[in-house]
């Protein structure tokens, strides 16, 4: 069963010689080729045994020719990159993305491109030109997003690893949708050159992993200065694994108050308590916080992702690349009607959004009104670390819901982001883990550290992940759920 | 004073300048090409001419995911510009997008400074009628050239070499009051970015631009009428005479009692003639905010300071010290220092020796070597050396110039070639007194009416006798020798 | 507010957008309870606060002004929808057919 290793595992076996790094491969490709049908992960594979033939991934590095995936708004040289858009369908990338240039240069070897929604922009991996992924616990249901492509392959052992971006809980939000580890990083940790970018001051590339020790492995490879990214850090990489090694104990964990009203399921609710109780048990302190503007979050955010959005999709114009409507007499036609049938609803209502903010005559009210409230939020969060060393809040306020469900509200969408977006607001690190199953369908619960604090959050994560075994209960359910959906 | 300045003395528009006659305030934008290697944001190499879209990548060709990065060198030219006019320099710059769609613009916005750009305030000097004038400027900020549009053939092709080199674009208060103070001032901003070494100052390769824009009012209102924008200046020139046009165009339709509409025209050379924008006027909204891709740009006192050190003597100050030092006109002085090769090279040659000789050589034959070559084929210590020669008499003033054209085209040391031409002034009284024997022998009929009272013959036995020496002779010896013989 | 069809017809316009009638419709009736959901900021006293993209440490990186090379010479073009003689080809601007706005 080698598909369902997990890294660690992988590595340790290829180290003991017990199976290649080829053989590894191949296993997953083979499980890609009989269940992606039904979960439309993937939106692109590598040619099999291309890594071996085209001598790009030599068995050395700290990744011994294992395979990893990209999500598909990042480029690798010689890969469609289509951020899941009719825009970008027969965009080819000239150059690699910083973050998969050191997988590759890890030792890793490319297997293919999730799926996602469009352009990042969705919760649930419906509005892509692909189709709509499903998630792998149950088929009816969503995994997901922005990074659902890459939850369920992880989820449902068709990858070993993943790399997603999060932008505001696109990876988080989809890891916890489908029972995986999902780490977003402090803002700048790792280089957003070559992520094709949904909101540039938000968005950053993560890992979606089995366990809580691969994703720090992960990590640690893909973070560090980038020359090319003049919004990343230069800041020493931490020793996440040996973080995720240490225990919980003496831990200050923040539980904010009032989150409530922001709209929590019952059994959100529970499994969060039973996660500050375990964590608890394991030595940490519960620590009450406030966080009075978290309320205004949501808020803030869809304003300011969509503006830097309006702005950032301005280049899809149909004139260098990408999709050209077809018999444009004049300049104003061309664009308008090449981007009208390029873009999809969502991000057409993002644009909109978003242009409307920046506007002249709405520009204070909107954009600038939510930029302050953003350094309100940061400064509720500087707050809350003079008295606890991380925070401890569900990742989503409910467990996965049905495909078509929000889809005509966009709000409701809009809202089920509410833990996760604060984190992206003051560019924080924070790491999903899994830890309950409501009905049948994970929860996952969420650790979010100070600035360049990631080896706190992957402590308190392992404390989590020691807690809640969920190994055995992912694979369980996601083969049931898989029988169930083989069966016609 | 200095905020009045350059209005002084303009004459005034309309009759006569009476009570009814319309003064004109003139405000400039200049656009200057940064001499850097690289372009702003990328490594792509900044070079005018050459194959289309040959210097592109990811990052100036706008494709998915590229990310800018700040080129420290544009900076600095920059900050050169504004530190060389007293400019306040902003410590925290903030980099913005300026969003508009247009095919030479790849990203569909255009990186620049808005709210607060790079320098603020600072002021031009410059000369008008021989007069000192100065102008104040609004701001100095950064930004980033579009690529070129051709328009042909019923569609418009383009080439992004351009888009992405480093520009700073230079406001001007709106203080001008006529087209002759425009281009006189253009001349002295020319003169002083080239002279920095910040930009090549070519107009017709785009390197410089202007646009302007202009209302009149009743001469002694302080308001500000409806102003115009005048594009499309190719040259001083041509903002000189696009100015006078919309002067007389606008002074026309107000003494007529017809409202200016606040509108951009396009200025003809060919037709002579501003015209407004064809097509329709929309309201631009560039809905600028925060660059999210660029943090702050952070300049310290120490970086400040440093690019301060490293400023030359500027043009205005090297001016009047040359009238001090070498007792020069304004215009003499103006003229030594249209560059900084030439007023180098006007030092050197005057150093130690008669500064208004080598002004006069300088201006004259010098600056006609270096039309004629292209440089200056004289070392100045050369021309000192030849002018010494002059100074003490030793060679007269037209055999300094043959010798020059020998040293010019030959090189070598004046000496050596005033005595391989044989043009050292002949002073040896013995050899002379033959010399002028043999004349006053050889021409018996003429001293013959000379002793009659012809005594205007004089001139013509001087003349015979430099013509035997081919204009080496002392003159003063000459006419010592002949008065002996002839009066004596 | 109230987002009127006025607005979302300038909006599409400087996004350009093209919506059919219906569309624009179902877009007003989205943006308009977004903006009514975000109205709540308005409520807030944020009069001394400085907006967050302010408060960035600056500096970050900076390039030398070393020239590295371009892209292979047809690489700019290979995906362009329209290209001649080495450069993009686009229909003309009828409007503004001005040469940029550096």
């Amino acid at each position: 069963m080698l598909e369902s290793l997990t890294l660690g595992e992988a590595l340790a076996g290829i180290e003991r010689g017990d199976f290649s790094a080829d053989e590894v491969t191949a296993a997953l490709d083979a499980r890609i080729d009989s269940l992606d049908p039904h979960l439309n992960a993937y939106v692109h594979r590598a040619p099999a045994g291309a890594g071996a033939a085209a001598g790009i991934a030599p068995a050395g590095g700290p990744l011994c020719g294992l395979p990893f995936t990209l999500k598909d708004n990042m480029n690798l040289r010689g890969t469609p990159t289509g951020c899941a858009s009719r825009i970008l369908a027969s965009y080819e990338s000239p150059y690699d993305c910083t973050a998969a240039a050191r997988l590759l240069a890890a030792g890793g070897r490319y297997l293919g491109k999730t799926n996602m929604d469009e352009f990042g922009m969705g919760s649930s991996n419906e509005y892509s030109a692909h189709g709509p992924v499903r998630n792998p616990w149950d088929l009816a249901r969503a995994p997901g997003g922005s990074s659902g492509g890459a939850a369920a392959a992880v989820a449902a052992d068709l990858a070993l690893f993943a790399l997603g971006s999060d932008t505001g809980g696109s990876i988080r939000q989809p890891a916890a949708l489908c029972g995986v580890v999902g780490a977003k990083p402090t803002y700048g940790r790792v280089s957003r050159y070559g992520l094709v970018a949904f909101a540039s001051s938000l968005d950053q590339i993560g890992p979606l992993a089995k366990d809580v020790a691969d994703a720090a492995r992960v990590l640690e490879l893909i973070m560090g200065p980038d020359p090319r990214d003049a919004t990343s850090l230069d800041a020493p990489v931490p020793r996440l694994l040996a973080a995720a090694r240490k225990s919980a104990r003496g831990l200050r964990v923040g539980l904010p108050e009032g989150l409530a009203v922001l709209g929590l399921d019952d059994a959100v609710a529970a499994a969060w308590e039973a996660a500050a109780a375990a964590l608890a048990a394991q030595g940490a302190e519960r620590v009450a916080v406030s966080l009075p503007r978290l309320r205004h979050a949501t808020a803030a955010y869809y304003l300011l992702a969509t503006a830097e959005a309006s702005s950032n999709l301005a280049r899809y114009d149909g004139v260098r690349y990408g999709l050209r409507a077809a018999g444009a007499a004049d300049l104003d036609a061309l664009y308008r009607r090449s981007r009208a049938e390029g873009f999809g609803p969502e991000v057409r209502r993002r644009i909109m959004l978003g242009t409307f903010a920046l506007s002249r005559g709405y520009y204070e009210e909107y954009y600038l009104r939510a930029q302050k409230l953003r350094t309100l939020l940061a400064r509720d969060f500087d707050q809350a670390w003079e008295r606890c060393d991380c925070l401890l809040l569900p990742t989503t306020p409910g467990p996965a819901f049905r495909l078509g469900e929000r889809l005509d509200d966009p709000l409701a969408m809009y809202l089920g982001d509410v833990f996760t977006l604060p984190v992206n607001l003051a560019g924080l690190p924070a790491v999903s883990v899994p830890t309950a199953v409501h009905a049948g369908l994970p929860l996952g619960m969420q650790v979010v550290g100070r600035p360049l604090d990631e080896v706190t959050v992957f402590r308190a994560a392992a404390a989590l992940e020691r807690a809640f075994p969920f190994r055995e209960t992912r694979r369980r359910a996601v083969a049931a759920a898989l029988d169930a959906g083989d069966a016609p | 004073m200095s905020a009045r300045g350059a209005n002084e003395g303009a004459a005034p528009r309309g009759a006569n300048g009476g009570p009814a006659g319309w003064e004109a305030v003139i405000g400039l934008e200049i656009h200057a090409q940064l001499r850097t290697r690289s372009k702003a944001f990328c490594g792509c190499e900044v070079r005018f001419g050459g194959e289309a879209n040959t210097r592109c990548c990811p990052v100036c060709l706008g494709l998915p995911g590229a990310l800018p990065v700040l080129n420290r060198r544009a900076v600095e030219l920059a900050l050169r510009v504004g530190l060389a006019l007293g400019c306040r320099v902003v410590e925290r710059s903030v980099m913005a997008r300026k969003n508009y769609f247009y095919p030479d613009l790849p990203k569909g916005y255009q990186i620049t400074q808005y709210e607060a750009p790079l320098c603020e305030g600072g002021e031009v000097p410059f000369l008008l009628d021989g007069e000192e004038r100065r102008l104040r400027l609004t701001r100095i900020h950064l930004e980033e050239d579009a690529g070129k549009s051709l328009h042909a053939g019923g569609e418009t092709r383009v080439d992004l070499n351009r888009a992405g080199v480093p520009l700073i674009e230079i406001v001007t208060e709106p203080e001008l009051a006529s087209p002759a103070a425009a281009h006189a001032f253009l001349v002295a901003l020319r003169r002083l970015l080239v002279w920095l070494a910040v930009c090549d100052g070519n107009m017709e390769e785009g390197s410089l631009r202007c646009d302007a824009n202009v209302s009149l009012r009743l001469a002694g209102e302080t308001g500000l009428g409806v102003k115009t924008e005048l594009k499309n200046l190719n040259s001083f020139r041509g903002v000189e005479q696009a100015l006078a046009f919309e002067i007389d165009r606008q002074e026309r339709r107000l003494a007529a009692g017809e409202p200016v509409a606040p509108e951009t025209r396009l200025w003809d050379a060919a037709r002579r003639e501003a015209r407004p924008m064809r097509g329709k006027e929309t309201v631009q909204d560039y809905r600028y905010f925060p660059e999210p891709d660029l943090p702050p740009l952070a300049v310290d006192a120490a970086w400040r300071e440093a690019v301060r050190a490293g400023l030359p003597e500027l043009p205005d100050a090297r001016r009047r010290r040359l009238q001090a030092e070498h007792g020069l006109t304004v215009d003499e002085a103006e003229l030594l220092t249209a560059d900084r090769d030439l007023a180098d090279y006007y030092e050197a040659a005057a150093a130690g020796g008669d500064g208004a000789l080598a002004a006069h050589w300088v201006a004259g034959e010098i600056l006609r070597l270096r039309k004629e070559t292209g440089g200056f084929p004289v070392p100045p210590a050369v021309l000192g050396g030849l002018l010494a020669r002059v100074g003490e008499g030793a060679v007269s003033h037209t055999a300094a110039k043959a010798v020059l054209e020998r040293l010019a085209a030959e090189g070598g040391e004046p000496d050596a070639w005033i005595a391989r031409l044989g043009l050292a002034r002949l002073d040896d009284a013995a050899v002379l007194a033959g010399i002028v024997d043999g004349v006053l022998a050889a021409h018996p009929a003429e001293l013959a009416r000379y002793r009659g009272g012809r005594t205007k013959l004089f001139r013509f036995f001087v003349g015979r006798v430099m013509q035997e020496t081919g204009g080496r002779a002392d003159p003063r010896l000459v006419d010592r020798l002949l008065r002996e013989r002839l009066d004596g | 507010m109230e987002l009127g069809e006025d607005v979302v017809r300038h909006v599409e316009s400087l996004a350009r957008l093209e919506l059919t009638g219906d569309e624009r419709e179902a877009m007003r009736r989205d943006l308009q309870r977004i903006l009514d959901y975000v109205a709540e900021l308005a409520a807030l006293d944020l009069a001394d606060v400085p907006p967050f993209a302010e408060t960035r440490p600056g500096g970050g990186v900076l390039r030398e002004d070393a020239a590295r090379p371009s892209l292979p010479a047809s690489a700019a073009l290979d995906g362009a929808p329209a290209a001649a003689a080495g450069h993009f080809v686009v229909p003309p601007a009828i409007a503004a057919a001005e040469d940029g706005d550096a």
